[in-house]
Order: structure tokens, then sequence, then C-alpha cells
């Protein structure tokens, strides 16, 4: 298991678009929207806390659709998945090690952004949420590592990654990660309600505004979850 | 002890096509055995059927007594397929060291690499590697795990005629530790140079199974071609000749004692010139016993 999650780990790491998508856009976002444009406190936090937390979410969900996921097509195509089948190792640890990765691999544009916020804007938060804003995060991006496997078993190469970009900007901006969503005309606030993306960055949005991080609203992130690791598992059998 | 294969009336149906139509076969352990035919004779069909990559739509396949599915999960098979390869930017060594992990009884990395001569590239990227270098990183893996049957889909297909010689040497290598071994192939000299036994398929069915000599005297041995003068009459009735014809101004009389028709032929004062005799090799054999099987 270990020597799987490193080989996944270190073989990511070496792909540089991977780097640019997952962590230099999220802190380039963030330097933007709080050191370039001056705004106000968001449901009792400060913008700069408050979109601190939207943007490390919106790395780790691009770890999980653009890094780990659509790739699965590439490794289809280059016959990777093949060989696989080849040996004793189990479906189900395969797909438990790409969830993993994409929890380690999320971990440079979590800590790249939490670290801008706390050195740039001096984001207090007593340790505990510090620590607690990690696993929140990871929690929020799992309904998208199931997602971004049923796309990369679904679509070949390129259209893969090109599914999952779409899926990634649409939800981003629609649930409120790259503006929140008081910003918002009400029809889209409805939409965002719903959207797995809003409801994964409440996690952590209600953990930085002092509460407990779940709501009724976790319920739904729960159903998004289990909606799409199911979808996931499902395109896995339909391809093997 | 159990047979290391055993297909019996194996039959597989692709749509219209029957890639692979009743075949009975088995492998003892230990045995290197050649998969021989064209490509479309349904080689890769039963090497995919073997690893429990495609069900057998009729018939009973074994393997070590297994299921085909059961065996690899205990990590009795390695197996080199043509269509399996590797995702991009992992190092050679870093391929290896995951092959292994997913093994109970692994090989040392370090005697995974040197057999499959990847110890100088090891650091390097597989997705830099040249065709050659990337079979032989599909062998290492298959290597790895020290399984007991290894089952190659042909396996130099990409090499060139240099790194086709060290595969087969390392090849030896493995087998002279009493692992079975069967791969599939249309180079026929690889049939009759590296296998114990060559099973020819054709049409998805075996249509002779033997050692390299046995096939080549199946389909008539030896070829004796000369020029004469005079008619062939009763050539056909010299002993050890099975067939004659006749080519432009040549005569070829197929023989399957050439001797004796070389004797026949001297004692019977004819006036022959340019005599040539040629064994028919596994290439003229495995033709003869295709077309053959084409006709009926």
């Amino acid at each position: 298991m270990m020597t799987y999650l490193k080989y996944e780990v270190l073989r990511v790491l070496r792909n540089g678009a991977f780097t640019g998508y997952t962590v230099g856009f999220p802190v380039g976002f963030y330097l933007l929207f709080t050191v370039v444009f001056d705004q106000s406190p968001v449901g009792g936090s400060a913008f700069d806390a408050y979109y601190m937390v939207s943007m490390a979410l919106y790395g780790a969900i691009g770890t999980a659709l653009t890094g780990v996921g659509a790739p699965i097509a590439m490794e289809r195509s280059k016959g990777w998945t093949r060989q696989l089948a080849l040996t004793p190792l189990r479906p189900g640890r395969y797909l438990l090690i790409k969830i993993a990765a994409a929890s380690v691999l999320s971990l440079p544009a979590i800590l790249a952004i939490l670290l801008c916020g706390k050195l740039i804007h001096r984001v207090d938060l007593d340790l505990g949420t510090w620590l607690a804003l990690v696993p929140a995060l990871w929690v929020g991006a799992l309904p998208f590592v199931g997602l971004g496997i049923a796309i990369g078993y679904t679509f070949r190469d390129e259209s893969a990654q090109g599914v999952a970009l779409a899926a990634y900007f649409l939800m981003s901006v629609a649930g409120g990660l790259w503006m929140p969503t008081v910003a918002f005309p009400a029809w889209l606030a409805k939409v965002s309600e719903v959207l797995p993306t809003y409801r994964a960055g409440e996690l952590s949005w209600r953990l930085i505004a002092g509460e407990s991080p779940f709501s009724g609203g976790a319920l739904i992130l729960a159903a998004w979850t289990v909606a799409f690791l199911g979808l996931a598992a499902w395109r896995f059998r339909r391809a093997s | 002890m159990t047979q290391a294969v055993r297909l019996a009336g194996v039959a597989k149906t692709y749509g219209p096509v029957r890639a692979v139509d009743g075949i009975d076969l088995s492998i003892g352990r230990g045995e290197t055995v050649a998969l021989l035919g064209p490509n479309g004779a349904g080689k890769s069909t039963t090497i995919n059927m073997l690893l429990g990559l495609a069900e057998p739509g009729e018939g009973v396949i074994e393997v070590f007594g297994r299921s085909p599915h059961e065996a690899v999960q205990a990590g009795k098979v390695g197996a080199m397929l043509q269509e399996s390869g590797f995702a991009a930017n992992a190092r050679v060594i870093e391929i290896i060291e995951l092959a292994r992990a997913l093994y109970k009884h692994p090989l040392p990395t370090a005697e995974v690499l040197a057999t499959a001569e990847l110890t100088e590239v090891a650091r390097r990227r597989v997705d830099k590697l040249s065709g050659g270098q990337t079979q032989r990183i599909r062998f290492a893996f298959a290597l790895a795990g020290n399984p007991e049957l290894l089952l190659l889909d042909e396996p130099t297909v990409a090499m060139d005629v240099e790194s086709r010689q060290s595969f087969w040497a390392a090849m030896r290598r493995f087998t002279a530790t009493g692992r079975t071994v069967l791969f599939a192939t249309h180079y026929l000299a690889e049939a009759d140079d590296y296998a114990d036994r060559v099973v020819v398929m054709a049409h998805g069915k075996v249509i002779a199974d033997g050692s390299g000599s046995e096939i080549k005297k199946m389909a008539g041995g030896r070829t004796m071609s000369f020029r004469l003068n005079g008619t062939g009459d009763g050539l056909a009735d010299l002993p050890g000749v099975t067939a004659v014809e006749v080519r432009g101004d040549r005569i070829l009389l197929r023989c399957d004692d050439s001797d004796a028709a070389v004797q026949a032929l001297i004692h019977s004062g004819r006036a022959y010139r340019d005599l040539e005799i040629t064994g028919a090799g596994l290439e003229a054999a495995f033709l003869t016993l295709t077309s053959a099987n084409g006709k009926e």
C-alpha cells in the first residue's frame, strides 16, 4: 500500500502542470483578491480568513479532479490499468490509493494558502482550528476524488482533462469559492446551496467562524460524496 | 502434481468471430511452450483467458488447478502483454519496487533489474526509454513477483535483433529455475529456438503440437530440388519422397526422408543437375500446416 502511495505521489509531483493548477492558481487568486482588492467581512469572518479557506479548498478540489482523477484516462490509454490488472492488486485497494494520494497531494496547495493567510494577512485562529482545517478540507474534497475517478474512467485522455477542468471551474464559481455567495444574485445563491463545492466550503467557513463544522448542510455534502464515490465505483467496474 | 495450465474444450466468440474454437491443451510444470500462429489465430485471446481478463464462452480453464483469476490473485502468474504499459513520470526502479510490493514473495530488486538488463537505466523515466527497453520493463514487471507461470504475448515484438537475443538469454536464465513459460509468437525461429514444445494455432484451433523438429517433420521435412534431362515420371515412387512438384525447369521433391531419396535418385541413373536440399524450417512447416488446415 505505502509503496504504491509513494509511487503515485512522486509521479504526480513531477508533473509541472499539476503544480500550476493546484498550487499556483489558488495562491494567485488569493493574493489578487486579498492584496490587490479590498473586501468586507463575510459571515462574521474577515475576508482574508474566509477567502483563505475558499482557495485552499479550491486547490484541494483541483488536485482531486485534475491531478488524480482525470489522469486515470491517460493511465488507461497507456495500458497501466491493464498492467495492474495482471497483478494481485485488488480493485478496492486501487481506489483507496487514489483517494489517499489525492489527500496527500492536496497538502502543498492547502499549506501554501494557509501560510499566505498566516504570514501575509496575519489571519488569527487558535491552534485547534488551524489543525482542524486540514481534515475539513480533505473531507470537503472527497466527493471530487470520486467525480475525478468517474471522469477518468469515462472519458479519454485530453477530453477527460477538459471535462474535469470544466466541472472544476463551473462548480467552484457557482459554489462560491471564487467569490462569496453573498455577492450572488438570489437565484444563483439558491443554486449554490445544493452544490457540493458550497457545502464543502461550509465545513471550513464554519470552522473559522468558531462554529462546529457540521450543520444541516453537511448532509447535502454527504449525499454528494456517496453519489460521486458510487459513480466512480460504477464507472470503474464498467471499464474493468 | 497438477498441471500448470489446462484448457478443455475452450471456445470464445466475439460477435460473429469465433476467436478460439475449441482448444484442449495441457502444459506441465517447467515446460517452455511456444504458441505459434499468424495474427488472428487466437493466441492473444487464449492468453487473455489464461489471465482471467476474458471469460471463455465454453469449456474449462485451470491454472495450477484453480481459476485463472484466483491464480493471478495468488501471485502465481506473471504476464507481459502488448497493450500493457506505464504511466508517465515514473522511474524504472519505482515501477519495479511497486510491482514487488504487490506480491508476497518477490524477487530481489537487483536480481529483477539484472535479469531484465535494466540496471543501467534504473533511475531513468519510463516514458524516456526506447521500445525495446519498455518491453524489458514489462518483462521485469512480470518477473518481479517471482511467478511460477509466465505468460508472454509477442514478447520481442518491438525489439531489434540484439535486444531480442539478450531478451531470450534472460528468459533462459529464468526458465532454468524450473518456471513454466508460455509465449505467443509469430516469429517462427523463436518458437523453434527457445521452446521445448511448439503449439501451432490457426483459425482458433490447435493444429499441431510437438517439438520444433516434430512440427517440421509433420509438414514434410525437407525439399530436394534439381534440373532434370528427361521425364520426371516415377519420381513420386522413390523412397522418402512424399510429393512431386514441377516449378519451371526445376523439379521439387518433398521428402520425409531426404537421405533415402538422394540415394534412390543417384541409383536410378537419371541425369540430374544443380541438386539442392533445403530444410523446411519452421516457417515452411508452419505455412504447410496452416494452409492444409484452411483447405478442410
